[in-house]
């Protein structure tokens, strides 16, 4: 029973005895569970059906940082010992720790279920994923515009997978999204195992059998050979922490032949030019699934806006852009936290009868206030860039207020204006820029959207 | 040639930069936490606190406080800044954080009666193996190993409070000499004093002259008194 278990836990991934034993003791003392499980995993490596290695060698193996001295003796080895404070997170890694890994589960062959259809462009994108398996690529870029419908371009090169009986990965950097997907996923694909793995699961969720995972990048850490196709989703929404941990991750994560498709409405310049060059193969869905053109964000001089916030008042661009949409919904973007107070309260004076507020990272009544926004009780969400991506509402009009502020990147920018027109039914959302000084981020995010339209006419 | 040193903050891994001032630039040791983990970890007043047990402002002493209690200071207020530090410290084991107590604690050291020892709660042998460290003595220099724990203390819902106190003192065992001297005890968290108290009687019947204690952190009265 345990022995099984402690195989099913291990398929594909690579875990510490600590999380064995935290995932499968069941209220059993840690001491006893530990020998017992060690036990038996000594067993399963002398029968070869397991693998372990020194978590902590010249580097830690799980996340490639530097160990730190641990202070005194240890308590697990009574030696001098060093642990690891850069996975720490996913539990800890000491020196005198193993990595114990099995081979990758078997999956089942699963039929995609979903009953709509994809659109030629779509098809042509989902297409070249399938192709991108099938010729064994090690990388294949999927370049999908806000509103393009990427999850179900996705589907088929699922569907391949599962039908040579291997799993698949889709991981993303952001855990709301993860949210978001795992139960899309799993309605596409009824007869397949679907689990989503993001920070803050019991510890026998961490162990749960997959056909399809769905999980943060940073779980990557836990998987190790396990995937022939990993699927890394907005590969960008963090775009100053492109950093080497998920690299690493990724590439430990997905098969030594395996691919990596990396999906994205807005791919960082590197990967742009690695696609224009030929490094990476990529196939490009400019246009949206309802076939409109992406709304082309509109420049409107702010003027010195800061200054007439101190007022209580908004530059008069802003207001008639308001008064323009009194009955449709508004997502007003600013710059800073500290602009959302003042920019609300100008917006209730300036505009009585219509109800507004804001969210921010920090708020604790966030999802109270996007989803009173859904429910169309708020007419003006006021929003900093934390609300760039994954929301979609039907016919919103969108607005960046100060969009000179270094943090609207021509990545925020396109995301923002893609929030506008997702619907067949208002597929002609209005996007406005608001600006002290256009800045060649806000130019070139225009540029691409003109260009994209351009493209795939 | 790098002219400023640089360092990286304890807790949020931000980079730290020393002051603008003649003085920090030529310090080659930098703080090991940047100004805003500095703000969070705010340390009780020791001037204005009771002196029986260290509560934060309840100078000379709280309503409930006796002369003859059992006497501690505690460095931190257990806010829910101070419970985040000492969650990642004990429990998901970053051990380096203890590097941020030592020398605070120390100075505590120096606001109670001199010790000949000062000697960490410690932890059952089984739950040392699981966690990996005392979280107690890696927050002083030279702690002085002079008890040990029986078993883990079985559940205790049932038992009235006299009775959970005589279980807690059966759990403790005095390891070494103890006679004639005066021992500083040391754990994380304060909360009731249970345990620090179950270690003081052990080790008074042990020989022990007097004991007090000090922790990094305390619990504070739900209202103020
Ligand atoms: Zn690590
Ligand atoms: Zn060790
Ligand atoms: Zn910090
Ligand atoms: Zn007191």
């Amino acid at each position: 029973m345990l022995k099984k278990d402690v195989l099913a836990a291990l398929c594909g991934r690579q875990l510490t005895i600590d999380e064995l034993v935290t995932a499968l003791a069941g209220g059993e003392p840690f001491r006893e569970s530990y020998d017992m499980i060690t036990q038996l995993l000594d067993t399963l490596e002398a029968e070869g059906i397991v693998t372990k290695e020194a978590a902590i060698q010249k580097t830690c193996r799980r996340c490639g940082e530097t160990p730190t001295m641990l202070p005194g003796t240890c308590g697990r080895c009574g030696k001098t010992c060093s642990y690891c404070r850069g996975c720490l997170m996913m539990g800890r890694i000491t020196a005198c720790t193993f990595l114990y890994r099995a081979s990758p589960p078997a999956a089942h062959p699963a039929a995609c279920t979903w009953g709509g259809s994809l659109s030629d462009l779509q098809q042509q994108g989902a297409d070249a994923l399938v192709t991108a398996y099938r010729k064994k690529r090690s990388r294949q870029l999927l370049w999908a515009v806000c509103g393009a419908g990427k999850t179900e371009m996705l589907f088929p090169l699922i569907e391949a997978v599962l039908a040579d009986q291997k799993p698949v990965m889709i991981a993303t950097p952001r855990r709301d999204v993860v949210q978001e997907l795992e139960p899309r996923i799993r309605a596409a694909f009824p007869e397949a195992t679907t689990a989503g793995f993001y920070g803050g699961k019991e510890p026998h969720e961490r162990i749960a059998s997959f056909n399809i995972a769905v999980a943060t990048t940073h779980q990557l850490l836990r998987f190790r050979d396990a995937f022939p196709v990993l699927i890394i989703d907005e590969v960008d929404a963090f775009p100053f922490s492109a950093d080497a941990a998920l690299i690493r991750a990724a590439s430990q994560a997905v098969d030594q032949n395996g691919l990596t498709v990396y999906v994205t409405a807005t791919p960082s310049r590197t990967l742009q030019q690695e696609a224009k060059r030929g490094k990476l193969p990529a196939v490009t869905v400019g246009r949206r699934y309802h076939g409109a053109d992406l709304p082309v964000p509109a420049f409107h001089w702010a003027g010195r806006w800061q200054k007439r916030l101190e007022k209580k008042r908004l530059p008069e661009t802003l207001v008639r852009f308001l008064r323009k949409h009194r009955d449709r919904q508004v997502l007003l973007f600013v710059p800073e936290t500290a602009d959302l107070e003042p920019v609300r309260e100008a917006v209730a004076k300036l505009l009585p009868g219509i109800r507004c507020t804001s969210v921010y990272s920090g708020e604790p009544l966030r999802a109270e206030r996007v989803k009173a926004f859904r429910n169309k009780q708020i007419d003006v969400l006021v929003t900093t860039t934390i609300l760039e991506r994954g929301i979609t509402i039907e016919n919103v009009q969108t607005a960046v207020l100060g969009i000179e502020a270094p943090i609207f990147t021509e990545t925020a920018l396109i995301q923002i204006a893609g929030r506008a027109g997702r619907s067949p039914r208002y597929p002609n959302g209005d996007v406005a820029f608001f600006h002290f000084g256009k800045t060649s981020a806000a130019v070139r995010a225009v540029a691409t959207i003109r260009r994209l339209n351009r493209e795939s006419r | 040639m790098k002219l400023i040193v640089t360092g990286t903050c304890l807790l949020c891994s931000e980079t730290i930069y020393p002051a603008g001032d003649w003085y920090s630039l030529l310090q080659t040791k930098l703080p090991s936490l940047c100004s805003a983990c500095t703000a969070k970890l705010a340390p009780i007043s020791q001037t204005s606190c009771c002196t029986i047990c260290g509560h934060p402002d309840s100078k000379p002493r709280c309503a409930a406080c006796q002369p003859e209690d059992f006497m501690q200071r505690s460095l931190y207020p257990y806010n829910d800044d101070v419970k985040d530090v000492l969650a990642r410290y004990k429990y998901r084991g970053d051990a380096a954080l203890a590097a941020l107590f030592q020398l605070p604690m120390q100075r505590l050291l120096r606001r109670l009666p001199k010790a000949d020892a000062v000697v960490p709660v410690p932890l059952h042998a089984d739950r040392l193996f699981e966690r990996g460290f005392n979280q107690a003595e890696l927050v002083v220099r030279r702690p002085k190993l002079l008890l040990a724990r029986r078993t883990l203390s079985a559940k205790q819902s049932k038992s009235t409070p006299v009775e959970r106190e005589a279980n807690l003192r059966e759990a403790f065992h005095v390891t070494g000499n103890v006679t004639g001297m005066r021992i500083t005890l040391v754990d994380d968290i304060y909360t009731t004093g249970a345990t620090m108290r179950a270690c003081k009687d052990v080790l008074m019947q042990a020989g022990a002259v007097s004991v007090c204690g000090i922790t990094v952190a305390r619990s504070l009265r739900k209202s103020p008194m």
